[in-house]
């Protein structure tokens, strides 16, 4: 039994939902997809995980709609500045839409700033170097390759390396001994013990 | 992720961490076989969220102490905690998992209040019957705003005992046990009665008998005052557990066992309160016991031999538990043996305890209210099932009278039938 902060506190999750709506539609647009065909995957992919989260034995499912189509639209999406980086915007929105799920107490999409912004910025810093790179496309995508690697590694040597800030070491063992219980255990044979 | 250091908790990725994880890498992984960029760019923030996820939890997770208690009386339960660590504003990424043990119903949503450096919680449960209960520790985890990872807080967190029994049993110190030392007064009980060494006086209330009123010390006070005694507490009494397995099943054999487990300590702990001297024994195939004794060290020693006992898989025979007693404890014990009594006579302990000279009251916990309701029979048939099962359960133990007296325990949040038994000094009925 665990519980959280009363999920009233913040909106339904629609705003969020309509932001990766907004970013897969963009990136539908700008594919090789036909036009409608686009933004219908796109719009597909947010609603039905949207719909999926609110179902409680479909809930853990709820992502895969819109990774799904985040994934099609950007294989589906030319190599460009302007597809890069709405590619990039579609990923942050799809993590704000996860952040944003009114059914978990502990969620929250001000609380989720501090993941989502390095996520961010690491985009942004992609996006820029590739702006700079006026190479080919199989340049590029190593570029990024290797500049994601990097990030990756540094996140994760973050991640092991920094300590708790508000931690203090455990105490030692406290309190009394208590005497051993004394508990007997007895066995009498079947024909039974002297009286 | 990196081996734990000991005693220091880490980050746990969930399920849906590693989706991310593998998403981003299979998109960054299309993105160079392809020569395309696009993917490589959706598949990085997938790839970095649980990796800054974790680092979030290595910086906000706090060490948290626990202090809880359980309040109540009789089967209500309220639990109040309070978690304190210096939050700040993770508090609302913390959640509290206290699990609900079986058989006990909640009778209101656990409510939870947080701030910076606290988080209260209140849970209200209501046990189904008397029971001992130890809660865990409860599970204390930081999440990140994602879902993606989790993190076991740091902090002394002690278990939490309940201990729930009928509460007539808080009245059971004051009778009177069958006397089995050798000399009256040998030991002086903390209960002030109408009989005994002369302690001291007090004010008379309502309905106090008259010849207990101090009429000189009355006159001199210009107010009603009368005599009290202090008792002298010569009786002991031995619980016997029967831990054999019965026909009736695990399940049931196991609730019946907690139930036992519960009435055993209510009424070791109320005699203890009064100094009696209080023995334990359980026996399955073999005999388990803890010598008769008093004070506060044998109420925790009580304790955990009672919460030790366990049901047993094989029955070992009645003889042996009677020669056992024989042997550890002395004649004339008053003993309370406490069994489902669901088999045939001979598998009851009774008449061999009482040959070796204890005399024996029975509290025999009744499966019925537990079998209520299980037998798929229609609601209309099911009143005319409880009773003819009732029928027959008090044919069987009648034939336990012939022994010893019998308290059928129904009512499982009274033991009134059991005191009025302990009070009636022709309770002792040892050949």
């Amino acid at each position: 039994m665990s519980a959280g902060p009363p999920t009233s506190v913040r909106g339904g999750g629609l705003l969020t939902a309509a932001v990766f709506g907004v970013a897969a539609g963009f990136l539908g647009l700008l594919g090789f997809l036909p036009l409608p065909v686009g933004p219908v995957v796109g719009a597909l992919g947010v609603v039905g995980s949207t719909v999926l989260r609110t179902r409680p034995r479909l809930r853990p499912a709820a992502p895969l709609p819109g990774l799904a189509a985040l994934a099609v639209l950007s294989l589906a999406a030319p190599a460009g500045p302007s597809t890069d980086l709405f590619a990039g915007a579609t990923g942050l929105a799809f993590l704000l839409w996860l952040s944003d799920d009114p059914l978990r107490p502990t969620g929250g999409g001000r609380r989720a700033l501090p993941t989502i912004a390095p996520a961010a910025l690491a985009v942004g810093l992609a996006w820029g170097i590739t702006l700079g790179l006026a190479g080919q496309p199989q340049q590029v995508g190593l570029a990024g390759g290797l500049l994601v690697a990097a990030l990756v590694l540094l996140a994760w040597l973050f991640a092991g390396l920094s300590r708790p800030a508000a931690t203090r070491p455990p105490r030692a063992e406290e309190g009394r001994r208590v005497r051993s219980p004394g508990v007997k255990s007895g066995r009498v044979p079947e024909g039974g013990g002297p009286p | 992720m990196s081996a734990p250091a000991p005693g220091r908790p880490t980050v746990r990725w969930t399920w849906l961490a590693f989706l991310l994880v593998g998403a981003g890498g299979s998109l960054i992984v299309l993105a160079v076989a392809y020569r395309d960029a696009v993917p490589l760019f959706a598949g990085i923030p997938l790839l970095l969220a649980p990796f800054l996820a974790g680092a979030q939890g290595s910086l906000e997770a706090p060490r948290a102490d626990l202090v809880w208690l359980a309040r109540g009386l009789g089967p209500e339960v309220a639990i109040d905690g309070v978690l304190r660590a210096p939050f700040g504003r993770s508090a609302v990424a913390v959640s509290v998992q206290v699990p609900r043990p079986a058989g006990v119903l909640q009778t209101a949503p656990p409510a939870f209040e947080r701030d910076a450096t606290a988080i209260r919680f209140h849970f209200r449960w209501r046990l189904t019957e008397p029971a001992i209960l130890t809660l865990p520790p409860p599970r204390v985890l930081w999440h990140d705003p994602l879902g993606l990872t989790e993190r076991p807080l740091d902090g002394e967190r002690p278990p939490l005992r309940i201990e729930r029994y009928p509460p007539s049993l808080y009245r059971l110190g004051a009778i009177q046990l069958a006397r089995t030392t050798t000399l009256p007064g040998e030991i002086h009980s903390r209960a002030r009665g109408a009989s005994g060494e002369f302690f001291g006086l007090r004010e008379a209330g309502p309905g106090e008998p008259p010849r207990s009123i101090n009429w000189r010390a009355t006159a001199r006070a210009g107010h009603l005052l009368m005599n009290e005694y202090r008792i002298d507490r010569t009786g002991d009494l031995l619980v016997l557990l029967d831990v054999r397995p019965t026909s009736l099943g695990l399940e049931v054999d196991e609730r019946l066992l907690s139930l036992a487990r519960a009435a055993a300590y209510g009424i070791a702990e109320a005699l203890l309160r009064a100094k009696s001297r209080v023995g334990f024994a359980s026996f399955g195939e073999f005999l388990t016991t803890v010598p008769l004794s008093t004070g506060r060290i044998h109420r925790v020693r009580l304790l955990r031999a009672i919460q030790a006992a366990r049901r047993e898989e094989i029955a070992g025979p009645a003889m042996r538990c009677a020669l056992g007693l024989r042997r550890l404890y002395p004649r004339g014990v008053t003993t309370l043996v406490l069994s489902a009594w669901t088999e045939d006579p001979l598998f009851n302990l009774v008449p061999y305890i009482q040959r070796q000279g204890f005399p024996v009251v029975l509290l025999s916990p009744s499966p019925l209210p537990m079998r209520a309701g299980t037998g798929g029979l229609e609601a209309a048939d099911e009143p005319l099932a409880v009773r003819l099962e009732r029928l027959e359960r008090r044919t069987r133990l009648s034939e336990l009278w012939l022994h010893a007296p019998v308290v059928d325990w129904e009512d499982f949040w009274t033991l009134e039938p059991l005191a009025r038994i302990l009070r009636r000094p022709s309770y002792r009925r040892a050949s």
